[in-house]
């Protein structure tokens, strides 16, 4: 059990450190040299606009130069043939005014027409080229996405790369309500981003996250930014993410994918809050499944989608020699996991062949290939049907075949990457619980399962953060003034206080310190923190019940409150006439 | 190139100023035409230049405009709108317009020499 704990330990989050590398304080660079398309246009602009304003000064002063009819001998002023020049400039005309021209004036304006058409061509055509130039739409875009993002209101996570982890997140961070900003490499994929049928539009931008610049364009510096994910399956680019958090945002939270232990240990040192390194992180909780089952089916459980069912018990996990047939990084990490943890480990190159799997109880296909681990894996049950088998699936294309085979547990590193993420940024004291699980042994971990499962269901629950203080709990507030509130109280239905809610309260934050699981008959106090699981509907009546002071009286005492004003007045003189009258006259003590 | 314009511009305008005010005679109107377009193509080649002497030179030279274009308005409502037609008072008010243009254009040719001076220096 000590090499169990050890293993998971490893994947612990560095801790915060209270000083970043950070000397002195830098603003997050914004600007790129060559964003503002408006000078860009404006600068491109000047040869056509002084085509145009030369062709009709031009035409103006000739027209008013050129001699007049007989009856009318004199020249147009100044301004009347600016007049008429302006309207043949643009309109091609509507007459002759002030009085009829004569043959001269009418060849005058023959040739404006003629050159004006010309001069407004070409300046249209100077702006309609600019417009198809690559480098000037890339300075619209990215002004636009920069005024997106200065424009965001709500609090925000930036996702640097949105490959499939990327996208597992940021559908996990919609389904939370919450606001993204990603930056992908890719263009096509953050094309993606607009097709792939989010709620509400997010901004995006096609960037490599190791331009310092690019992250302040997309929302370092802002105010309302909370954590940065570093998730593209470049390890130097997500390191190069947690340097620049570290050194011009270190209070913001840095999650950061890692695939080598070299630069796991670069990204300590930037003091990133978690660095997630899947294929380490796989070996553990295969590891965790064979020997703690119910603590890895609770926090698996915690750790997947909304609305997935309680994960079915991994069957014929058990002791004995492990086959691992993999190349690379995953091989070597998984293989060290389940030696650490006591099994008899062999590890097999894929390009050897088919590896021999007659004496062994497990047999992990960890190749780079799918196909080679699909066909590793149906030859080891085709020679052992006993065998306990796990495939990495490394694309997503594959996962019918991979479903339909039906392995007994499938490694799809982006997912497990996705889920710790997303576990991790629902709150603080949501990834505590699931801390807490993983470290408690498997006796608590299956009755707090078996509780959960009984309040909320079999569906992944949906937590929630109640902050028992006069903003958001006002109600509570006032009632604790006074009286006692338990949390088995709150969690009553305020219609019927009988039933309760399908809500579990998880954790009790008093004064920073965290209780697990805290008792029904605990008593709550002003400045608590709970942290909530269950179904949504359940959750969001305990939300509205602290804000009415009528529904806590009632969930507490059980007492029907009035809510309007007057009624209430009216109770209060009943209930102490009611009162007095229960107390009423007590029957003198029989002096016999 | 921008030199030249907004040269011109200043000495057109000074052309234009130059003389009695309120002598219509005095200022001929073609003069302030091409004070007009001179200045409107030196504010034009000052678009989109992001230095901090560009921005300026483009705010004289806009200026030097829009006072340009108000003298042209009022000299063309005396002229052809007002029943009384072109008198002194109209001209003189014309005039005081674009001498205000001309302090503009004589700012930007002060920005110009400085320029061209402490360029030579670097």
């Amino acid at each position: 059990m000590a090499n169990l704990l050890q293993l998971l330990g490893r994947g612990k989050p560095a801790r915060p450190r209270p000083d970043s590398l950070r000397r002195y304080r830098v603003d997050v660079p914004m600007e790129l040299p060559t964003t503002d398309a408006v000078f860009l246009v404006l600068r491109r602009m000047r040869t056509p606009l002084v085509v145009i304003v030369s062709v009709f000064a031009i035409m103006t002063f000739g027209l008013s130069m050129m001699p007049g009819t007989e009856e009318n001998p004199e020249r147009l002023a100044v301004f009347d043939s600016f007049y008429v020049i302006s309207y043949t400039g643009l309109t091609i005309g509507y007459g002759e005014v002030p009085h009829e021209f004569s043959y001269a004036q009418r060849m005058w304006v023959t040739a404006t027409i003629y050159a004006c058409v010309i001069a407004w061509s070409y300046s249209i055509g100077a702006l309609l080229s600019l417009s198809q130039e690559q480098t000037f739409r890339q300075a619209i875009r990215l002004q636009r996405f920069g005024r997106k993002v200065r424009g965001l209101q709500a609090p925000f996570v930036l996702v640097v790369g949105y490959g499939q982890a990327g996208e597992a997140v940021c559908r996990a961070l919609e389904d939370q309500g919450r606001d993204f900003v990603v930056l992908d490499e890719d263009p096509q994929r953050v094309q993606q981003l607009a097709l792939d049928g989010y709620s509400s539009d997010h901004p995006g931008f096609a960037a490599s996250g190791r331009d310092p610049r690019m992250l302040g364009l997309a929302g370092l510096g802002h105010d309302r930014c909370e954590a940065v994910l570093a998730l593209t399956d470049s390890d130097e680019t997500n390191l190069s993410v947690v340097m620049s958090v570290n050194l011009l945002r270190p209070e913001l939270m840095v999650i950061a994918r890692c695939s080598d232990r070299e630069h796991a240990q670069q990204m300590h040192d930037f003091a990133a809050d978690v660095i997630i390194n899947p294929f380490d992180r796989y070996g553990a909780y295969l590891v965790m499944a064979l020997r703690r089952p119910a603590g890895f089916r609770l926090a698996s459980w915690l750790m997947s989608k909304r609305g997935s069912n309680l994960p079915h018990r991994l069957s014929h996990l058990t002791d004995g020699q492990w086959v691992v047939c993999a190349d690379g990084t995953f091989g070597f990490e998984v293989t060290r996991d389940l030696e650490s943890a006591g099994l008899d480990v062999i590890l097999v190159d894929p390009a050897d062949g088919r590896p021999d799997v007659s004496d062994a109880v497990g047999f992990i296909a960890g190749a780079e290939s799918d196909i080679v681990n699909m066909a590793n894996a149906a030859h080891a049950r085709i020679e052992n049907d006993q065998l306990f088998i796990a495939v990495r699936q490394n694309s997503a294309v594959n996962a019918a075949p991979l479903q339909a085979f039906d392995a007994d547990s499938v490694f799809i590193p982006t997912e497990l990457l996705a889920r710790e993420a997303v576990a991790r940024i629902t709150s603080p004291n949501y990834w505590s619980f699931i801390d807490h699980v993983l470290h408690e042994d498997d006796e608590w971990d299956r009755r707090v399962m078996d509780e959960i499962v009984a309040v909320v269901g079999d569906e992944t629950p949906i937590s929630t953060r109640l902050d028992l203080d006069f903003t958001s709990a006002p109600a509570v507030v006032r009632w604790l003034n006074g009286h006692e509130l338990t949390l088995g109280d709150l969690v009553r239905d305020p219609d019927e206080r009988d039933v309760r809610l399908a809500v579990y309260p998880a954790v009790l934050v008093r004064s920073g310190r965290r209780i697990f699981t805290p008792g029904m008959d605990e008593k709550l106090k002003e400045g608590d923190t709970l942290l909530l699981l269950g179904r949504e509907l359940d959750l969001a009546v305990v939300r509205s019940t602290v804000f009415h002071d009528s529904a806590v009286e009632y969930v507490a005492t059980g007492r029907e409150v009035a809510t309007a004003w007057v009624f209430r007045q009216l109770q209060k003189v009943t209930g102490r006439e009611k009162a007095t009258a229960s107390r009423g006259p007590v029957p003198p003590p029989d002096e016999g | 190139m921008f030199g030249f314009f907004v040269l011109l511009a200043a000495t057109l305008n000074f052309g234009y100023v130059l003389g009695d005010i309120d002598n219509p005679r005095l200022h001929n109107v073609y003069e302030l035409y091409a004070a007009v377009v001179v200045n409107i193509i030196a504010t034009i080649l000052k678009f989109g230049d992001r230095t901090q002497i560009g921005a300026v030179h483009l705010a004289t030279s806009l200026v030097a405009s829009i006072q340009l274009i108000v003298a042209a308005l009022v000299w063309i409502w005396a002229r052809h709108v007002d029943p009384g037609g072109l008198t002194g008072q109209h001209m003189s008010s014309v005039v005081s317009i674009a001498a205000g243009a001309l302090l503009a254009n004589i700012v930007s040719i002060v920005l110009l020499v400085v320029e061209t001076v402490s360029y030579r220096r670097r």
